[in-house]
């Protein structure tokens, strides 16, 4: 006998995920008034879950608190069916905030601008200067540390907080930069180092890559979802999304979710439904949605829907000195930035540019065993010496390109893969440009520059290539494949986050970004959602019964 | 032969696995003096389950009992080991290196050592210095971006080699 789904009594706004973009559209809706439901599929990550405070710390990280779905396999996640990267995200309260390493610098004028650059990309249909106060808006609402005056961006709004220590690492790649020449500048984090609405500040644990257990982080679970829900909003946990549904209008009427506690079946209705679940988890929703009406998936008249996934093209190189530089200390990313080749310069062999970013190692287990660029200490009798010269010697440089979106490059539904509900699971095919590929090796070429500035004594590369396969990184910056444009024939929602084909469907996350940029994607992630979240709410009254998208 | 290996033949076996991944020197313990072992033992069983105990044990003894042979033969057995089951030492030098590292005996060790290193990231964290702009800012600052407008369409002959995705402006 089949059961009916519990129907519940009809909102303003449901949210679908609950991370970055989905907890801003929670909140800024929520404050104004409207009765806001929004469905997550994980659970609270509490305190005492996360890994820092049990001597097992750094194998948990890499076991059953991983980054990676398919490798800690918990019952809220869904399985990525790819072998083309090892695709990395958080399904919780908070979504991917509640692990990332809060690097937060901003994208560049130009990344608006790549289609009058050159062509291959997109221009946004507004640019870096419409952006400017929702990224300093976001920026005090996650309380963000850093130091103004960085001459290779924008001037830009305060930071909230005093830059975070440099540590040793950073100051040894600081003196290579020099005598190379290059730009450098401490990295905007959103890690406050001093108190800041009600959190305490970072105690440099060094494990950033596992969340933050006092909240020193900007995890929305923490800077966002309490003001949400003291502004009335639900947030309901462990519901997962089944599909959305829409009615003969082809409006969108509300998602159907199940109970992951109960296995029952829910229909949520709502006059707007805005969709914020990542790159990869927007899209597997789109295509999960497919009916009579739209056999290729909601909202994706154009095909877009899925396509031009980017993730930015990847690579490590860790170098080892002869001093001690402490590098388990500290935020564990980006302790400074160098923008010395973020533009493009078609004279360097490709389009685009890409940042170097330096930082940490982790802790004394991850050390041993090669730590980001995989140098493992050797076995047997010469282990303790190697360590001996190499713990806490050495630091990392994270080569961060931006890459191409390319159609081929994208999400589409598993055939052979589901989650624990039976849903099907996203598939992905990913591969870089051959543009791409040689500015990751200019990157790396410029890499070993500096190891000879700074005298290492040590030098490992890591390309993420993986034996008989290639290229195959670490995938955070899950970008682009909903993204927004100025046509309905080449994007799938307008500036704001709207549908084309579903005035009432909205998505306010990282799919939405139709250039990657070269750095992390979060602070731009977070103030397109609180520019899009914002005009949606000044203009709700006529949003709620629209049934056309336009394109301003 | 294939066989079953006993209880306490798995335990010598990976007993002496650890000490030939890390055998100890004159600071540091030797892995199994630590009970790197028992952790290197619950991993094996939490991440591959329990028949590999058997497979690592068969694979090992392949020649001569792994557990009882000299050190020095013990490593020539493991360096064949290490190139017949590639995946299964890998996760043994990965379980291994990370079981002894959060040893408390081994975190003494670095202690003792110099390094300010403590058992887990918190409660306790670590000082740093706070940041000083005097020491951690360019003393020449370089950088540059371009602006809005003046992003101008660049020339892309040079390039025409990789076949970029031109869509026009």
């Amino acid at each position: 006998m089949a059961f009916l789904p519990v129907n519940h009594d009809p909102v303003d706004v449901l949210v679908i995920g609950s991370g970055m973009g989905g907890a801003i559209a929670s909140r800024v809706l929520a404050e104004a008034g409207l009765t806001v439901v929004c469905l997550e599929q994980g659970g609270w990550t509490l305190p005492e879950s996360r890994p820092h405070g049990k001597p097992d710390w750094e194998w948990q990280r890499l076991t059953n608190h991983n980054t990676a779905p398919n490798i800690r396999a918990r019952k809220e996640d869904y399985p990525v069916d790819t072998l083309d990267e090892t695709t990395l995200m958080w399904n919780a309260v908070g979504g991917s905030t509640g692990i990332f390493t809060a690097t937060f610098p901003r994208f560049r004028p130009s990344d608006f601008r790549k289609g009058r650059e050159h062509g291959c990309q997109p221009d946004w249909p507004f640019t870096y200067e419409d952006l400017a106060p929702w990224f300093d808006q976001n920026d005090f609402d996650c309380g963000v540390a850093g130091v103004l005056g960085d001459p290779a961006i924008p001037p830009r709004g305060a930071f909230q907080v005093p830059p975070l220590p440099h540590g040793g690492i950073a100051e040894a790649a600081a003196q290579g930069f020099d005598k190379l020449g290059w730009h450098w500048w401490p990295m905007p984090c959103a890690i406050i180092t001093e108190e800041y609405n009600g959190r305490q500040p970072c105690n440099f644990c060094g494990n950033c890559q596992s969340g933050c257990p006092r909240g020193s982080m900007a995890d929305v679970s923490v800077t966002h979802w309490p003001r949400a829900i003291a502004a009335g909003a639900t947030l309901r946990t462990d519901a997962r999304v089944a599909r959305i549904e829409t009615d003969a209008t082809g409006r969108a009427t509300g998602a159907v979710y199940i109970n992951r506690m109960t296995g029952t079946q829910h229909f949520q209705s709502a006059d707007i439904v805005i969709v914020a679940a990542n790159g990869v988890g927007t899209p597997r929703l789109l295509l999960n949605s497919a009916s009579s009406q739209c056999p290729d998936g909601l909202a994706n008249s154009s095909g877009e829907v899925g396509r031009n996934l980017m993730h930015h093209g990847l690579a490590t190189v860790e170098f080892w000195t002869d001093q001690n530089l402490e590098t388990h200390k500290g935020n564990t990313s980006a302790a400074i930035i160098s923008e010395e080749f973020a533009e493009t310069d078609p004279a360097r062999g490709f389009i685009n540019g890409f940042t170097m970013h330096v930082v940490h190692m982790n802790g004394a287990p991850y050390q041993a065993h090669g730590s980001h660029s995989r140098n493992v200490a050797p076995w047997g009798s010469d282990h303790h010496r190697w360590f001996r010269e190499h713990f806490n010697h050495g630091f990392g440089m994270l080569l961060c390109g931006d890459d191409l979106p390319l159609p081929e490059n994208r999400v589409t539904l598993s055939e052979t893969l589901v989650d624990s509900d039976g849903l099907p699971a996203p598939r992905i095919d990913y591969q870089l440009h051959p543009n791409d590929e040689r500015m990751m090796d200019f990157a790396v070429e410029r890499a070993l520059d500096l190891a000879i500035a700074i005298d290492a004594n040590d030098v490992k590369v890591n390309r993420f290539s993986v034996p008989g396969r290639g290229y195959a990184p670490p995938a955070w910056h899950l970008l682009g494949t909903c993204r927004l444009g100025d046509s309905p024939a080449d994007s799938v929602v307008n500036q704001w986050g709207q549908s084309w084909d579903i005035p009432n469907l909205y998505i306010m996350d990282g799919s939405t970004l139709p250039t990657g940029g070269a750095v992390n994607p979060t602070s731009t992630i977070g103030a397109v959602a609180l520019r899009a979240a914002s005009h949606l709410r000044d203009r709700f009254g006529s949003a709620r019964t629209e049934r056309k998208t336009e394109a301003q | 032969m294939k066989t079953t290996p006993s209880p306490i033949e798995v335990a010598h076996t990976l007993t002496a696995v650890v000490d030939v991944l890390i055998p100890g020197d004159a600071d540091f313990p030797p892995a199994s003096a630590v009970g790197t072992q028992g952790l290197v033992s619950s991993r094996i069983r939490e991440q591959l389950g329990n028949a590999a105990f058997a497979k690592i044990v068969n694979a090992l003894n392949h020649t001569a009992r792994f557990a009882e042979a000299p050190r020095q033969e013990q490593t020539a057995i493991f360096e064949i080991f290490v190139q017949e089951e590639p995946e299964l030492f890998s996760f043994l030098r990965f379980a291994t290196y990370f079981s002894y590292y959060e040893m408390p005996a081994v975190i003494a060790t670095l202690q003792m050592l110099g390094h300010d290193y403590n058992d887990a990231p918190q409660p306790l964290g670590y000082s740093l210095p706070p940041f000083d702009p005097a020491i951690h800012l360019p003393s020449e600052p370089r950088g540059s971006y371009k602006k809005t407008d003046e992003i101008l369409r660049i020339d892309l002959a040079s390039l025409a080699d990789l076949d970029l995705p031109v869509k026009g402006v």
